[in-house]
């Protein structure tokens, strides 16, 4: 198979990469971290979270690095004032959106979120708390979704669909009323299409999906095999 | 807003109004994707809803402004990039009706809390 080879430069420096890669990609390789969430390797990236945005020389808008593919003679520039003041306001979009509560979350400690608000040195949010109302649903025997802390990068719902392929995921409604949903908004403990694999609770950033019986701060989760199943999917197409 | 048609207002329109309802056709129209989009639609409502009821403070206003940079510049489509247009304009030709609606921020000064509050 033929590879081709493009040169680039990422925050000034030059570096390599193979045709078809993304900036997320080669940015990873060459050491620079960008930040992301609803991106997780092994699932198809949707650019949805807007954090990973960057600067492309010629480019009048931000792109984000986990869906633009990287081209010859391309420059980026990952890291800026207004990029990190941008990806913060994000981040404080996240926190207010839904109901976080990190002291009483089973993923504190353990949580993709607030890793990242901890890296990106989000101490307090300058936008409203909006405290929505919403449900809890822990009517499967094994796990629970809690509403309070999704913040719908919709991991679980391309996990289901493309890697278990039962598809029990989807997202209902739209704009700040949207929310994830199991079958045709039916409790999760009477979905008949999943498969109770539990690949949705572990590719979750948050604690918004987590296994019954954990208390706060023990939901570890688990991706060990995502980059297996991502590879016998790779060898299959 | 989006078709290219004229709306025509007299001066006895609140700017703050104008604005605040394109504002609830985008945060309603925003299919909740993108995160920009999703919440920053639904803080600026809330934000101009707040100063049109004229419980809104200087800080309010900053907080707004900096809402409509952040949903332009990072939002995935045409829709959030596009949003905060109706306040950026009515805060350029308008600013004056915003500013007039303000409250003085109620920590600023203590020993006017009385006044303030009221």
């Amino acid at each position: 198979m033929n590879v081709r080879i493009v040169t680039l430069s990422i925050d000034g420096r030059d570096v390599g990469a193979r045709e078809g890669q993304t900036i997320l990609e080669v940015a990873g390789e060459n050491g620079i971290e960008i930040p992301t969430m609803c991106n997780l390797t092994g699932l198809k990236p949707i650019g949805a979270c807007r954090l990973c945005v960057v600067e492309v020389a010629g480019s009048r808008k931000l792109l984000s690095a986990c869906t633009t593919g990287v081209t010859e003679g391309m420059q980026v520039t990952t890291d800026s004032e207004r990029l990190r003041n941008y990806r913060r306001t994000i981040l404080e979009f996240l926190f207010t959106e839904g109901n976080h509560t990190c002291a009483v979350c089973v993923s504190n400690g353990k949580c993709e979120l607030q890793e990242l608000a901890r890296k990106l040195g989000m101490n307090h949010v300058d936008v409203p708390y909006r405290y929505p109302r919403r449900d809890v649903d822990a009517t499967h025997p094994r796990f629970v979704l809690d509403h309070n802390r999704c913040i719908l990068c919709t991991r679980c719902v391309r996990v289901c669909d493309e890697i278990e392929g039962a598809h029990t995921w989807d997202v209902m409604g739209r704009g700040i009323d949207s929310k994830v949903i199991t079958d045709l908004h039916q409790p999760w403990g009477s979905s008949t299409s999943c498969t109770s694999c539990g690949k949705c609770v572990h590719v979750c950033p948050t604690g918004a999906l987590f296994e019954k019986g954990h208390s706060v701060a023990e939901m570890a989760k688990r991706r060990q095999f995502l980059p297996y199943l991502s590879t016998m999917r790779g060898a299959k197409e | 807003m989006g078709s290219g048609g004229m709306i025509v207002l007299d001066e006895t329109s609140s700017m703050v109004d104008v604005a605040k309802y394109f504002m609830e056709f985008c945060k309603s129209e925003s299919c909740g994707k993108c995160v920009p989009c999703r919440v920053g639609t639904a803080h600026m409502y809330d934000l101009l809803d707040k100063i049109g009821r004229g419980e809104g403070t200087a800080r309010d206003l900053e907080r707004l402004e900096n809402l409509c940079d952040v949903v332009q510049a990072t939002s995935l489509c045409g829709l959030g990039q596009t949003a905060p247009n109706p306040v950026l304009s009515t805060l350029r030709f308008f600013r004056e009706e915003y500013e007039s609606k303000l409250v003085r921020e109620p920590d600023s000064e203590p020993a006017l809390a009385g006044e303030a509050s009221a």
